[in-house]
């Protein structure tokens, strides 16, 4: 009876405040599901190589053996090392640029880069302690692999890719805006979850509550991902007001640049420019050096600043005249600048905070459960709707865009510790590797889609698959290195432990999730012998 | 959630086909110009009134990820399409003039 009532008075309510709440409402909920629908495989994407990214640096270790190296001790003599390294890459040609890298805490190794003066450039990892180049590592690792899908998809021609994740971010944007409009009822059902309701039930819960529970973090982060790539997306005001970008970007990030004087000169040291710019810097440490026409009157040495103890990514560089070593140019960045510096580097998590980093990861995870579980509700009305037909193929798709993007991951992996180093350009087979069994996995999804069933994908036998290889990349990398989980965590080798430990974590959730998929199923299947028609009429009423 | 079409309140008198591809034009190429003028247009008056031209420029820029979508969003949940066109083209034309006319490209 006091029911009814409600449900008058409601209707009532509704009818008072007019067609257009109710209109504007429906409206939202449209565009959210079809944002989400259009998008949600980039999203996807973007979200967990992103999460995959926030560990790069350990992933490269585990990647790249021979730069499982010791840290170099504190004060590493530049001006011996750092030309070394250069030197042995220059291999006697002239260059026209290079640049190096220097270690810093997650990253035991130097990057040394070239360009030489006639065309083309190299770029090579070099170890720190004595300025000896490392052998080829033979995989693009996470640094170069997984961390570029996540902004460009590897789609460079026209930039496709950054226009693709650009555009998903934005729609992320949208998507939040117009979940939370869609969604009022926000902070109760923030803590409701029924994990043995109905399935859509059970998925709306999680969207929800990983939608509200990370709000901030997943709005933070499309916003800031996108101001780091504005000038691909919307060169409207760099076209405005500059005829060269190049310009622009010298004004903007305080840089500096001069012709060469195309007249020999010898360098000056590189290790009184480091310090000079360290006593600007208040002592923070250097991170990069760069040199542009080396050898020439007009060089110009760039010293960049650490971001390992700050948020904001502006690298405060000072610049040095390469003959003389005086001081040329450094100048702190504008407001604008220093806004945009500090998103990105919101955005990179580039400084040393262990605590912040696993909450980015996490945050990360919790928008690929986001962005999963829409789908699978979509996905759930949709076969109510349409029947199996209707779904088949997004069905397939979905699956490939979760439980897939999982399985290629650790299938590169796995390739990476298996493939033997000689192999002629190795890392292009490890990638290719990854595009292959990523394709694989919507064609098994497609093959083995089991007919009748409530949600079609063969989940049980990808989470089996996702089980095995999170187990095997720990083993293959015991194997082929040496650096067993115990061994590596004895030797202090925290990184490639980590990565180990993640692995056997996702294995252990992958194989519950398989049994928990089993035992539902077995149940399901049971009840419904039991009380068919009954189970049938309420499963139809739910999904309606 | 309603996921279909059809459930899109008043779509006037073209047919619902045609409708929906003139609304993903407005959330899509309508909403990116109107982006473009106002970041071109912005940066050009933030300059004139006084501020770095590298600042006008990255103060729209970034002003831009926060516009496309919500007159992306806007674009798709209002009504009126032909509301929708008349300020997303308003907004472009006027940004793109004051850019026109106002700028000074630094050579």
């Amino acid at each position: 009876m006091s029911k009814t009532v409600r449900k008058n008075n409601n209707r009532a309510a509704a009818n008072k405040t007019a067609a257009h709440e109710g209109g504007l409402r429906q409206a939202m909920t449209w565009a959210h599901t079809w944002i989400g629908v259009l998008l949600g495989g980039v999203l996807m994407v973007a979200f967990f190589m992103g999460s995959v990214a926030v560990f790069d640096r350990e992933i490269d270790r585990w990647m790249m053996p021979a730069t499982r190296i010791e840290a170099a001790p504190p004060g590493i003599d530049i001006d011996t090392v750092v030309p070394r390294a250069v030197e042995a890459l220059a291999a006697g040609k002239p260059l026209r640029e290079w640049a190096v890298t220097l270690p810093e805490a997650r990253t035991p190794v130097m990057i040394a880069r070239v360009r030489y003066a006639a065309a083309g450039g190299q770029i090579r990892l070099a170890d720190p302690r004595t300025g000896a180049l490392l052998p080829e590592v033979g995989t693009l690792g996470a640094s170069s692999f997984f961390y570029p899908l996540h902004y460009n998809l590897h789609l460079r021609v026209w930039n496709i890719g950054y226009w693709l994740v650009g555009l998903a971010a934005m729609a992320m944007l949208a998507a939040i805006v117009s979940g939370v409009i869609v969604h009022v009822r926000i902070f109760r059902d923030f803590f409701t979850f029924r994990p043995r309701k109905q399935l859509q039930r059970s998925l709306l819960d999680l969207h929800n509550l990983t939608g509200v529970l990370a709000l901030p973090f997943h709005a933070v982060i499309s916003f800031s991902g996108i101001c780091i790539v504005y000038m691909i997306l919307i060169p409207a005001g760099i076209n405005a007001l500059y005829q060269q970008p190049n310009a622009f970007y010298d004004q903007a990030l305080s840089g500096y640049s001069r012709q060469a004087a195309g007249v020999a000169a010898p360098m000056a040291p590189l290790g009184p420019m480091v310090e000079a710019a360290r006593a600007r810097w208040g002592g923070a440490a250097p991170a990069a050096i760069r040199v542009w026409n080396p050898g020439d009157a007009n060089a110009v040495v760039k010293v960049s600043r650490s971001v390992g103890d700050r948020v904001s990514l502006a690298d405060d560089a000072a610049y040095f005249d390469g003959a003389t070593g005086a001081l040329l140019h450094h100048a702190p960045l504008q407001p604008a600048a220093t806004t945009q510096r500090f998103l990105t580097g919101m955005h990179f998590i580039a400084f040393d905070h262990w605590p912040l980093r696993w909450l980015y990861f996490l945050g990360g995870l919790a928008g690929c459960v986001l962005i999963g579980t829409g789908q699978l509700y979509w996905l759930d009305k949709r076969h109510a709707r349409h029947g199996e037909r209707g779904v088949r193929l997004a069905a397939a798709v979905t699956a490939a865009m979760t439980t897939g993007l999982v399985i290629a991951t650790l299938a590169m992996m796995v390739a990476n510790r298996l493939l033997p180093m000689t192999l002629p350009s190795r890392e292009f087979i490890e990638a290719g590797l990854f595009f292959l069994v990523w394709l694989a996995t919507a064609i098994h999804a497609r093959v083995a889609m089991r007919a009748g069933s409530r949600t079609l994908v063969p989940w049980r036998q990808q989470c089996l698959a996702i089980a095995v290889l999170a187990v095997a990349a720990p083993v293959c990398n015991g194997l082929t290195t040496g650096d067993w989980l115990p061994l590596a965590l004895a030797r202090g080798q925290f990184a490639v432990a980590g990565v180990d430990i993640a692995l056997l974590l996702t294995g252990a959730l992958a194989l519950t999730t398989a049994r928990r998929v089993r035992r539902v199923a077995v149940a399901r299947a049971a009840t419904r012998a039991a009380t068919a028609p009954n189970l049938e009429e309420a499963d139809h009423a739910e999904r309606a | 959630m309603n996921d279909s079409p059809s459930s899109l309140p008043s779509r006037g008198a073209i047919g619902p086909a045609l409708a929906m591809t003139v609304r993903a034009l407005a959330a899509l190429a309508g909403s990116y110009a109107f982006t473009w003028g106002i970041t071109a247009g912005g940066a050009v008056l933030g300059w004139r009134l006084g501020l770095p031209r590298s600042e006008a420029v990255l103060w729209f820029s970034m002003l831009a990820f926060l516009l496309f979508p919500l007159m992306s969003l806007w674009a798709l949940v209002t009504r009126r399409l032909w509301r929708v066109w008349l300020v997303l083209l308003a907004g472009a034309a006027i940004g793109a003039g004051v850019a026109q006319w106002l700028g000074e490209r630094l050579a």
